[in-house]
């Protein structure tokens, strides 16, 4: 051993000790961090459903979508009255065509004959 | 959980049930780890009062991190030792007069023959290795303290510091190097004879 491993040796042995005082305010210091740590968040993991939800952009549009659904069945089953009318105006399910005049007193013709 | 049985209990699980609220955790920690601040802090700054703020800041920062510590992957005491050189490096660069202090300074020796004489020549030789070690470049005198007080393996160093081994044994030969050339002008004042070999 080399005299400066020698001193290394002592340098090892005679390092400083804290002080009482030092002791106090560190141990004040994990009291306070300690005291002040937040409570911990519960972990919620994602369910089933709200993994299949995400794929279609949420809980939210997964409802709209099955609420317009069922709409559709009860309409479908119930037939209200006077919708039936109105899917016929709507939609030309008869053989006859109705036709509606917007302007009865106009003549077309007689327009190009220059009358 | 009573102080006894945190005795045998490692330092990262103590700052696990340190986060969990275990009030005797935190003393057992401080006992273990403070002196290692302090004790790394005063040599690499040369300063007691400057050294117990570090340390107390260090053990400040650990109380923080204990509630995201991760067991396993890091030694708490290696994080410190990090932390400290962190702050250490700080309070140098803002001090910016280590230069002032060198060699030089070191107080006259004494008698060694006379045993309370010897006292004082025990101390005067750290006195002179502390001054030498104040002369070395921060990163040799960093490792140099790593290594040969506090009795860290490379690896380890290599860790605390954020370099490779070879980085770590290159600074440690030079900084050895540095300290025997710096102290062997000293020999005769310390009490070492011709034939020792500083």
């Amino acid at each position: 051993m080399t005299d400066l491993d020698d001193l290394f040796e002592q340098s090892r042995a005679a390092g400083p000790q804290p002080s009482a005082a030092l002791m106090a305010r560190v141990m004040a210091d994990a009291e306070q961090v300690q005291k002040a740590k937040p409570a911990p968040v519960p972990v919620v993991r994602a369910g089933l459903f709200d993994r299949f939800a995400a794929l279609f952009g949420g809980g939210g549009a997964i409802a709209c979508g099955m609420m317009a659904g069922v709409a559709g069945l009860t309409l479908g089953y119930v037939q209200p009255e006077g919708l039936a009318s109105l899917s016929d105006l709507l939609v030309d399910t008869s053989t006859s065509s109705l036709s509606v005049e917007f302007m009865p007193g106009y003549d077309s013709l007689a327009l190009e004959e220059g009358l | 959980m009573a102080r006894d049985t945190l005795a045998d209990v490692e330092d990262g699980a103590l700052l696990v049930l340190y986060a969990n609220g275990d009030p005797m955790a935190a003393r057992q920690l401080m006992d273990r780890l403070l002196p290692v601040a302090l004790r790394y802090a005063a040599r690499l700054l040369a300063d007691r009062a400057e050294a117990e703020d570090v340390a107390q800041e260090a053990m400040l920062r650990l109380w923080r991190v204990a509630a995201h510590w991760r067991q396993g992957e890091a030694q708490p005491k290696t994080w410190l030792y990090r932390v400290v050189t962190n702050l250490c490096t700080d309070r140098m660069r803002a001090r910016k007069s280590r230069a002032a202090a060198c060699i030089d300074d070191v107080p006259e020796p004494v008698d060694p023959r006379d045993s309370v004489a010897g006292r004082m020549m025990d101390s005067t030789r750290l006195d002179a290795l502390n001054t030498a070690l104040q002369c070395l470049p921060e990163r040799q005198r960093q490792a140099i303290i790593l290594r040969h007080i506090e009795g860290m393996t490379n690896p380890e160093i290599a860790e605390v510091l954020h370099i490779g081994v070879e980085a770590v044994e290159s600074l440690t030969a030079r900084g050895k190097r540095a300290l025997q050339a710096l102290l062997s002008g000293q020999k005769d004042a310390l009490g070492y004879g011709d034939e020792d070999e500083i």
